[in-house]
């Protein structure tokens, strides 16, 4: 294919995803995020298929089976766990502000720069090849689509499209991935590039799938039909090959631990993740992408093994097929698919890469240098930047000179298992250290180094001897002339394929070295607190910022110059007041809180990683020691803390909630007040009128010995009827007034409420009859009796009785009286068939003077408007109730209820 | 106490993790072809089609129960 | 003779005011609540209203309120007689036209010199 055509395509593949992620940025600054979404964070983890899986996978497949797979399988199986285990990481980095895997393992140690170092140079070392295996896919994928077999290889530097390819890579990386001095911030442009690469070799690799299936084949049937008419391929449906069930088992588990520990992984699980919901969907959407990309991974080796020629190398199978039958569209798209795996892993692998180096490498080394450590000058974010930028350009001109020259025929998927291996080493120190409190930083050094001894002893060193580098003696004879020192069968043969075995060995002696180291020395107290807040993450997430596991003493103007080097002045006194403000802390004051010093610490942390940012701090505070039982007594405070401030609350928002009933009874009492008043202003207006009657009626008849007789007897009749009508006022004032204060005692008895009903209808027997009214009166005999006092009861049954007299129309009156026992209760209604009540004034008749504010019948010279409150009040005082019901024109029906002795209470009848 | 949600998704690390690998494996590590497929290479990838199917069941019953409880 | 509007709903006081007014050589008309009132008003143009104010119904601001609306001439002279004895009550009399407020109880002597004088004025 035409060569212009293929580097155009590539560079504009580039260009494009510049594109996007520029496009990412700016959308991100005023839309709704892009990344913030589920599927894009599971697209971004798809930054796990690389080259290797891209063409690799076909590569081993076409001579191991179904092998391949394991390392697909391993995450989706661990898939489940990223539950508690994912979003454990996600929670201790976002609350440490943690930026990489080494940055998570100096954190845990006490920010020790020396595991970060360690770390760092271990991954480095584990990743580099990897990145140059990607960038050999592309070369030859290159090659292969140029038909330039084996040309460019050796060219000259300045003609190899993969030296400009690197060029372009580090420009990427260094516009997109340091934007910002703060590490853990996200990037969200490059994230979004990512998940774009992850749908483009999805899809290039699924289309030439169902070329090579369903073009070349007629399905699958057909396809594995042939291949079982050969038997060095049958051999490949099982897993009896290479190392079997064991090295499949040891494949699911590495990759399982490479998943969450490879530096570009845990870049864009951990550090990019914006919401640990995410992780929710996610569990179910990358395992199907991982199944999806491997769905014709078989399909493909086969065909290759197939159809053509035994010299064609099989990790060339993807891109050979389409070229070979002249699909040259499809072979166009399977390279570009290609080159985005090997790019995406690139990208990520060499951002991931470079924090690490800057930050726990390079910026803790720089941070102990003389200049720096006596004579107090402190490094500013632009130097950092520039180490970063510069850490980026090492790495890729490390992984390219590695290309140029190491990089061998040793197929991809043996190079990636290599460096999977490696960074299986840090498994020990990372889940050690968040599920178990006593792992310290010796535990972890110890581990480390003899995982990583074991590692380059038995993976690496092979490679060396078999480049001729090393003398093949040491394979022979073994290291000193140790049979049990050589490097592919280190303490015997246990049966495992080398990978396998290197695994066992290393993982065995680094698990040993970290608990042996843990069990036998002490932890430091900043280190015993991590590792508290490490394991109990999920307890500590809040009370984690009050916490002070610092002794000693500092000025706020020194801190706040810490953190002016690397933030702008504004945003780093906007930080400082928000958390003082949160924190209850004077920022005036020049003497620290510690609380802020920590907190510097950890903003400190964020930027430069947590080892510089510890060498930083400790340089501007004295600081004392702490001892163990300190630092449990503090945290064990900031947690009883934070009892106490709920308690605390508590209580406020019982005292808000007394407050406001003071203030509601006090308005009662105000209102009670002014109903008093009211009250006392309707009595005397009462009082008033039969006044006025009676002293004008005197004075007439005072003034007017001569009036005739028969008038002065109608207005004697007339005082005389005021003068009742004012005493019984009176009295009923005084009445209810001892009534509603309680004054008035019942004095209770046994009460036979039919006897009581019947006497109070004789006695207005005689009233009845004068007014020609008919009585009805149904009373239920031998009823329970009830405990009350007979007067008051009787009372209100005349009450009752004389309000029905009074509403009963002049002709045809008609009272009902009833009294029965029903539920414990006995029942009383007195019915006429007057006017009837309106609904809107059913519950006012029963308020005192009711009649006399309304005023909506005629006065009544019966009438005080206080005895229905009256009779609410004795019915209220033995528990009962009362109300009136009215239909309409029928009448009115006035009811009240007491409550019955219960049979127990009763008291034996006579 | 940990959450239903946990408790079910470690059930079916560990179901997945026995049915995905020897000896469980074991039966299906044949050179016999099933449907036109080889049998152990259906039961890989029928086994992971059931755990991501599983998977997203007990996650959409979380969301539906957490839904529940606002 | 002058005619006196006599408008309360307590027969007592109805039955005092009335002979007094009589006593005192006027023409005494008895209405017991307020639309009586107006349409006695309506009918005999009286001089002298003398006007109770808590009645059931229309009370005696509204009556004297729908008077002054009539603007009859001679105008009518309105007595507010009432146990309502707050300063606010007193107010609202004069401002819905009222011409005296007298508080009940009240002196009958003092009463007739009031319906007097009041027949008096232009």
């Amino acid at each position: 294919m035409n060569t212009a055509l293929v580097i155009g395509a590539s560079f504009g593949y580039l260009a494009l995803l510049f594109g996007i992620a520029w496009w990412a940025e700016q959308r991100g600054r005023t839309k709704r995020s892009l990344v913030s979404n589920p599927w894009t964070y599971a697209l971004s983890l798809a930054v796990y298929c690389t080259a290797w899986t891209y063409y690799g996978s076909v590569g081993r497949a076409s001579v191991s089976g179904i092998e391949f797979a394991a390392i697909y399988i391993g995450p989706s199986l661990l898939a489940p766990l990223w539950y508690t285990v994912l979003r454990k990481l996600i929670r201790i980095s976002k609350m440490q502000r943690i930026s990489s895997i080494a940055d998570l393992v100096s954190a845990r140690y006490g920010s020790s720069s020396w595991l970060g170092g360690l770390v760092t140079v271990f991954s480095i070392i584990g990743i580099i090849p990897y990145i140059s295996i990607q960038l050999k896919a592309v070369g030859t994928s290159f090659d292969l689509i140029t038909t330039a077999p084996e040309l460019l290889r050796a060219a000259p530097l300045l003609t190899d499209t993969t030296f400009y390819l690197t060029l372009g890579l580090a420009a990427f990386i260094i516009l997109f991935g340091t934007r910002t001095l703060d590490a853990t911030e996200r990037h969200e442009g490059l994230v979004t590039a990512i998940a774009f690469e992850s749908v483009v070799k999805l899809v290039a690799f699924l289309t030439v799938g169902l070329f090579v299936t369903y073009g070349l084949f007629n399905g699958f049937g057909d396809l594995f039909g042939r291949a079982t008419e050969r038997p060095e391929l049958q051999r490949l449906f099982t897993l009896s090959g290479d190392g079997g069930p064991v090295r499949w088992s040891a494949l699911i588990l590495l990759s399982m631990m490479a998943f969450l520990l490879l530096p570009r992984q845990f870049q864009v699980a951990v550090v990019e993740n914006l919401n640990e919901r995410h992780t929710h969907k996610a569990m179910w959407i990358f395992p199907l992408y991982l199944l999806l990309i491997n769905l014709f991974v078989l399909p493909i080796a086969f065909a290759g093994r197939l159809l053509l020629d035994p010299g064609v190398d099989a990790d060339t199978y993807v891109l050979s097929l389409p070229l070979a039958n002249g699909a040259n569209g499809l072979a166009l798209l399977t390279y570009l698919g290609g080159f985005s795996a090997a790019t995406g892993m690139i990208i990520v692998a060499t951002i991931a890469l470079s924090t690490m180096l800057s930050n726990n490498l390079l910026m803790p080394l720089l941070l102990s240098l003389p200049a720096y450590r006596e004579r107090g000058v402190q490094p500013k974010g632009a130097l950092l930047l520039a180490v970063r930028r510069a850490g980026i350009v090492l790495i890729l001109v490390l992984a390219y000179v590695y290309f140029r020259t190491v990089s061998s025929a040793a197929p991809l998927v043996s190079v990636g298992l290599v460096s999977f291996a490696a960074v299986a080493q840090f498994a020990p120190a990372v889940f050690g250290g968040i599920y178990w409190k006593r792992a310290n930083r010796h535990g972890a050094v110890i581990g480390l180094v003899l995982g990583f001894a074991v590692w380059a002893f038995t993976l690496v060193v092979p490679g060396l001897i078999r480049s001729g580098l090393i003398s093949p003696d040491l394979a022979t004879h073994g290291l000193f002339g140790l049979e049990a020192l050589k490097p592919h069968l280190l303490f015997g043969d246990l049966g495992f394929d080398p990978l396998t075995h290197a695994v066992f060995w290393s993982l065995l002696l680094n698990t040993a070295g970290f608990v042996l180291g843990a069990l036998t020395f002490t932890q430091s107290s900043k280190e015993r607190n991590q590792a508290e807040v490490f394991v109990d993450v999920f307890k500590y997430a809040r009370a984690y910022e009050s916490s002070i596991v610092w002794k000693g003493t500092a000025q706020t103007s020194e801190l706040r110059r810490l953190l002016a080097n690397f933030i702008e002045t504004a945003r780093a006194e906007r930080a400082l007041e928000q958390f003082a403000r949160r924190n209850g802390i004077d920022l005036a004051s020049d003497s620290a809180d510690p609380r802020l010093v920590t907190y510097v610490e950890r903003v400190l942390s964020g930027i430069i990683g947590a080892a510089s940012a510890r060498i930083m701090v400790s340089n501007v505070v004295k600081e004392e020691e702490i001892r163990l039982e300190e630092v449990f007594d503090i945290l064990r405070g900031s947690q009883q803390l934070m009892a106490l401030n709920k308690e605390l609350r508590r209580k406020s928002e019982e005292l808000d909630h007394l407050t406001q009933e003071l203030r509601r009874v006090n308005e009662d009492l105000r209102r009670s007040d002014e109903l008093k008043d009211e009250f006392l202003y309707t009595v005397t207006h009462e009082l008033r009128t039969p006044l006025t009657s009676i002293r004008a009626l005197s004075e007439i008849l005072h003034d007017n010995p001569d009036i005739d007789e028969e008038q002065r007897q109608q207005f004697l009749a007339t005082m005389v009827r005021e003068t009742e009508r004012l005493s019984r006022l009176i009295e009923q004032v005084l009445d209810l007034e001892k009534l509603e204060s309680g004054k008035q005692k019942l004095n209770e008895g046994t009460v036979h409420l039919p006897t009581l009903v019947e006497e109070a209808v004789d006695s207005v027997g005689q009233l009845l009859r004068d007014k020609g009214i008919s009585i009805q009166v149904d009373v239920q005999r031998n009823m329970r009796p009830i405990l009350g006092d007979g007067d008051r009861i009787e009372q209100v049954m005349i009450n009752l009785l004389g309000n029905a007299v009074k509403f009963c129309p002049e002709q045809g009156g008609r009272i009902t009286v009833s009294c029965y026992y029903v539920d414990g209760e006995v029942k009383v209604h007195v019915t006429d068939n007057g006017p009837g009540v309106e609904p809107a004034i059913r519950k006012l008749i029963f308020d005192k003077f009711f009649q006399a504010r309304q005023q909506h019948q005629r006065r009544n010279t019966s009438g005080s408007g206080l005895g229905l409150a009256i009779c609410r009040n004795i019915v209220v005082l033995h528990g009962g109730r009362i109300w009136v019901e009215s239909n309409g024109e029928q009448g009115a029906r006035f009811s009240f209820t007491l409550p019955a002795l219960s049979p127990k209470d009763q008291p034996e009848q006579a | 106490m940990k959450g239903l949600t946990t408790q079910r998704l470690g059930v079916l690390f560990i179901a997945f993790a026995l049915i995905l690998q020897y000896p469980l494996l074991r039966p299906s590590d044949s050179t016999e072809l099933v449907a036109g497929v080889p049998r152990l290479y259906l039961h890989v990838l029928l086994g992971w089609l059931l755990l991501i199917g599983l998977i997203a069941l007990v996650m959409a019953d979380k969301h539906r129960r957490s839904k529940e409880q606002e | 003779m002058n005619k006196v509007l006599i408008v309360d709903d307590d027969p007592g006081i109805l039955m005092s005011i009335e002979f007094l007014v009589k006593k005192a050589g006027h023409q005494a008309f008895i209405a017991r609540d307020g639309q009586e009132a107006l349409a006695i008003y309506e009918r005999e143009s009286p001089r002298v209203v003398l006007l109770d104010i808590m009645m059931p119904g229309m009370d005696g601001y509204e009556v004297c309120e729908r008077i002054r609306q009539h603007d009859r001439h001679p105008r009518p002279y309105i007595v507010f007689l009432s146990a309502k004895n707050r300063e606010l009550d007193i107010k609202k009399g004069f401002t819905v036209g009222g011409d005296l407020y007298v508080t009940k109880p009240f002196s009958t002597r003092q009463l007739v010199d009031t319906i007097n004088k009041a027949i008096q004025q232009p």
